[in-house]
């Protein structure tokens, strides 16, 4: 084709599009879009099988080796209609919601479920709070013992479960204690149930469902299995312990410590409780609050910000709105957007400081509120210091710290000595030629320190 | 990209891509279908051109045109257009010289619709006839006393001129 031939053909073209149709591709490029990103799903899923089924296969395996999985709350979350309140010490997996286990240590722990059940968690006892199946609350005892005061409401239930079977009930008093029972190389859990009002309902693992009333006490238990070779040797009370690892030394050089060390460090709480609202503090703290006040009042008198405040709101609104995708797909295009949205933000907060720094009023409050709210955490901070009692607390918790330090070190040490005395024995029978085929202690997987 | 950008993006260039396509060659439903593609391939792309400069995106879409449009003609064994890289470059050639980078598409268009207005009452007829009525070069013929020859000539003539015209205007 000559050029000519291409400029003839260019023109034609341009007639054509001129007196043609108004062309709309958007809605098959959409369609194609959409197409594509269902197709990339399908594959994904392909993948996410698999890596499934290795995971399966893992976590099988790991079933087999008793090693204890600790449970993380997934990422994304549907929101939860009913909060969780949990009160008194106690060690919690990830942020506080249904799916998080619960570990208590020395003192027992108070949680509320789904405003009816209220659950006394005993000391040294581990629960995992169950996701909420329809209306019924439900929580996964493995270990220790709960106390469950359950408020009676006829569309929701509540049941605790355990390895060695669960406990429903709608309405009634009750606690649920599991413990483990050992025989020779086989352990087995057992279920204990006491009900103080009312009546529940056993189910064990077998399905067989048992009603008990009140004041009664009934037990279940989980088939006996074969303990894992760690746990074997070295004495029943190491042995619990390791099995279960909540459990801590109820007596002893180190629990006497860590308990010492508890209430120390709640003491020091009260006392800087007491500081700050004491009455040399309250002169200083009145001042720093009526300066926030005045503020807070000079920001409402003025136009300009409320202005920016109305911005602010319709923007924080516009960020709301702005649908978080469910797939891979869609976060580039959602990152756009709010990239956009946080852009827009920040400009606004930039009118904002810039209207503090032009509005004198404003920025007397400002700087006021700013003054004595130093003034307030300096002298707080210096009251704190002169603190006779708070220093002596204070200088306790540290030797406090170094002693447990020392004594784990020392248990560490004993440890250690344990594992090389066994393993210079065998090395000497092994010498000896006395006994055959025994294996040698495996010092290279344990930790010593 | 975002919904509302790939959106503006196909609003703005979909009339230059499919003329594009039908210069090159393509059939008005491959044209359609290649083009469509195209701004697939556009939404897909990890760093596109910013949409702000109009004749880098126009560029970027037209060389994925051009690139889907020779795999499509390589797929079809039987294509009826012979394309090689030196016809390629030849066709890219011309249209850069009739629609220069930094004039929109809009401009082209409104300078045709100038360089139409400036034509005879036969040849405007005789344009429409061909372009917007569908009119076949034998009904043509009979209607405007012409053999059919002699309609394929004057077409031709009248786009020669209009390409005249519309350089003439770009170079102004």
């Amino acid at each position: 084709m000559s050029r000519r031939d291409h400029q003839d053909r260019l023109v034609d073209s341009l007639l054509r599009d001129r007196h043609g149709p108004e062309p709309d591709l958007l809605s098959g490029v959409q369609r194609r879009i959409e197409e594509r990103k269902r197709h990339r799903r399908i594959l994904r899923l392909g993948w996410v099988g698999a890596l499934g089924a290795a995971a399966a296969v893992l976590w099988f395996l790991a079933a087999g080796q008793q090693v204890e999985v600790v449970e993380r709350p997934p990422v994304e979350r549907p929101p939860q209609e009913e909060a969780l309140a949990l009160k008194g010490i106690a060690q919690v997996i990830g942020p506080l919601e249904r799916g998080s286990t619960i570990k208590t240590g020395e003192e027992e722990a108070t949680l509320n479920l789904g405003s009816y059940a209220s659950v006394r968690i005993q000391p040294h006892s581990t629960v995992r709070v169950e996701k909420k199946n329809g209306e019924e609350e439900a929580l996964f005892l493995r270990s220790g013992e709960v106390i469950c005061d359950v408020e009676k409401k006829p569309e929701a239930g509540f049941s605790v479960k355990s390895d060695a079977g669960s406990v429903k009930v709608v309405g009634t008093v009750f606690s649920v204690k599991v413990v483990r029972e050992t025989k020779e190389c086989m352990m087995r859990k057992k279920l204990i149930c006491k009900v103080l009002a009312g009546a529940v309902l056993m189910v064990g693992l077998n399905g067989v469902t048992s009603r008990v009333e009140a004041m009664d006490r009934r037990e279940m238990h989980s088939r006996w299995e074969k303990m894992q070779k760690m746990f074997r040797g070295g004495g029943m009370e190491d042995m619990m312990r390791k099995m279960d690892p909540a459990a801590k030394p109820q007596s002893g050089a180190l629990g006497v410590l860590v308990t010492e060390k508890s209430i120390l460090n709640k003491k020091i709480e009260v006392r800087k409780t007491e500081i700050q609202q004491s009455e040399e503090m309250a002169a200083q703290r009145t001042k720093a609050i009526k300066a926030i006040a005045d503020y807070f009042t000079a920001l409402e008198e003025s136009p300009q910000h409320k202005e920016l405040e109305q911005k602010m709101t319709l923007l924080k609104e516009e960020q709301k709105a702005v649908e978080r995708p469910k797939t891979r797909e869609g976060y580039r295009e959602y990152w756009n957007q709010m990239r956009e949205l946080k852009r827009e933000e920040q400009e606004l907060k930039r009118e904002q400081v810039e209207l503090h720094m032009a509005d004198p009023k404003l920025a007397t409050a400002y700087k006021a509120r700013e003054e004595t709210v130093a003034a307030y955490d300096k002298a707080l901070a210096e009251a704190m210091e002169k603190d006779e009692a708070l220093k002596a607390l204070i200088k306790e918790a540290e030797v406090l710290k170094k002693q447990i330090g020392l004594v784990q070190d020392e248990e560490r040490v004993a440890e250690a000595a344990k594992w090389q005395a066994q393993r210079e024995a065998w090395d000497k029978r092994k010498k000896g030629g006395e006994e055959k085929g025994e294996k040698a202690p495996d010092l290279k997987n344990k930790e010593l320190f | 990209m975002s919904r509302f950008c790939l959106e503006t993006l196909v609003q703005t260039h979909q009339r230059e891509i499919l003329c594009y396509l039908r210069y090159m060659g393509a059939d008005s439903h491959v044209a359609e279908d290649l083009a469509q593609e195209t701004f697939v391939v556009a939404w897909e792309h990890k760093s596109p051109p910013p949409a702000e400069q109009e004749h880098r995106c126009r560029g970027w879409l037209r060389g994925i045109a051009r690139n889907l449009f020779l795999t499509h003609c390589r797929k079809v064994k039987r294509s009826p257009v012979m394309v090689n890289s030196e016809t390629v470059n030849l066709a890219e050639d011309v249209w850069a010289e009739v629609l220069p980078a930094e004039e929109g598409w809009m401009v082209l268009a409104s300078r045709l619709n100038e360089c139409l207005s400036g034509l005879s009452d036969r040849n405007r007829q005789l344009v429409a006839d061909r372009y917007e009525n569908n009119r076949s070069r034998a009904d043509m013929a009979s209607a405007h006393s012409l053999s059919e020859d002699g309609v394929k000539t004057a077409l031709r003539r009248i786009r020669e001129s209009l390409l005249k015209c519309i350089q003439a205007g770009s170079r102004a």
